[in-house]
């Protein structure tokens, strides 16, 4: 599947609580295996309980089965930033 | 303390370490032990399921060769797919990926994923909020590892560890 394909899917997995955007790319994991990159960015203003692990967890299993739904077989590998954050990566602010 | 708690510790020390712009490398060596800390606790806990005597320190040095990485990984994502073979299964006798472990497992797939970026990708970027994520997600891990440490589901993963390439040849 092509990244339309992998962004059509994950849009369609949105809204998730206090997700403000995705942010994916496709590369290979260290294993050599196809690996898709998901960045969850959160709301600036989420509440604390959102960045515990099982509300995290919550995230990463909708977005799995949103993949798994449209047929995407590439692993996925979710991890967090805040939107600050993410503007500043965009900005191109050293970090 | 045990050699994965102080890993951990490190971890979380390093994502906070700088006030308020976190450092590139802090970020990236906090990534990195906290999914060394996941990698050492497998070790600890397969050298005392051989020789618990001194909680499996001697064992350690011998048993420290037989968790490779690769293979580890091919286990992790195994279990928290629920790919295990029909055998193993069969062989189990009773759920061999009771809930605690297959989120374990999956917490160390992507442990060791981000942490290979941190070690070896520049172009790789990290926030501190991503590295924090990364080390809440392997203290969380090591936790729900003691959870289930003690049953037959833990001591066939620690076994998978070293024999899954006879169990499932090229998978």
């Amino acid at each position: 599947m092509d990244a339309q394909g992998i962004e059509r899917a994950l849009t369609a997995a949105l809204p998730l609580p206090h997700v403000a955007r995705l942010v994916f790319e496709l590369g290979r994991d260290g294993g050599g295996q196809k690996a898709l990159r998901i960045w969850a960015v959160m709301a600036d203003d989420a509440p604390a309980t959102v960045w515990g692990p099982d509300a995290r967890e919550r995230i990463r299993d909708a977005l799995r089965n949103a993949l798994r739904g449209a047929g995407v077989r590439v692993w996925p590998y979710v991890a967090f930033r805040t939107a600050a954050e993410q503007a500043e990566l965009d900005a191109g602010v050293p970090t | 303390m045990s050699l994965h708690h102080e890993l951990l510790e490190q971890a979380r020390h390093l994502a906070r370490r700088e006030r308020s712009k976190p450092r590139e490398a802090s970020l990236r060596r906090a990534i990195s032990a906290a999914a060394l800390a996941l990698h050492h606790l497998l070790v600890h806990e397969l050298a005392r399921a051989v020789a618990p005597g001194r909680d499996g320190a001697p064992m350690r040095p011998l048993v420290a060769p037989g968790v490779e990485a690769e293979r580890l990984r091919r286990v992790a994502k195994a279990w928290t797919t629920g790919a295990v073979p029909p055998a193993v299964r069969a062989a189990a006798g009773e759920d061999p990926l009771p809930t605690p472990l297959r989120r374990f497992a999956h917490t160390l797939v992507t442990a060791m994923e981000a942490a290979e970026r941190a070690e070896r990708d520049p172009g790789s970027r990290f926030t501190r909020r991503e590295a924090q994520c990364h080390v809440d997600d392997a203290g969380e891990a090591i936790a729900r590892w003691n959870d289930v440490r003690s049953g037959p589901a833990a001591r066939l993963f620690l076994l998978a560890l070293l024999l899954w390439d006879t169990w499932e040849p090229g998978g």
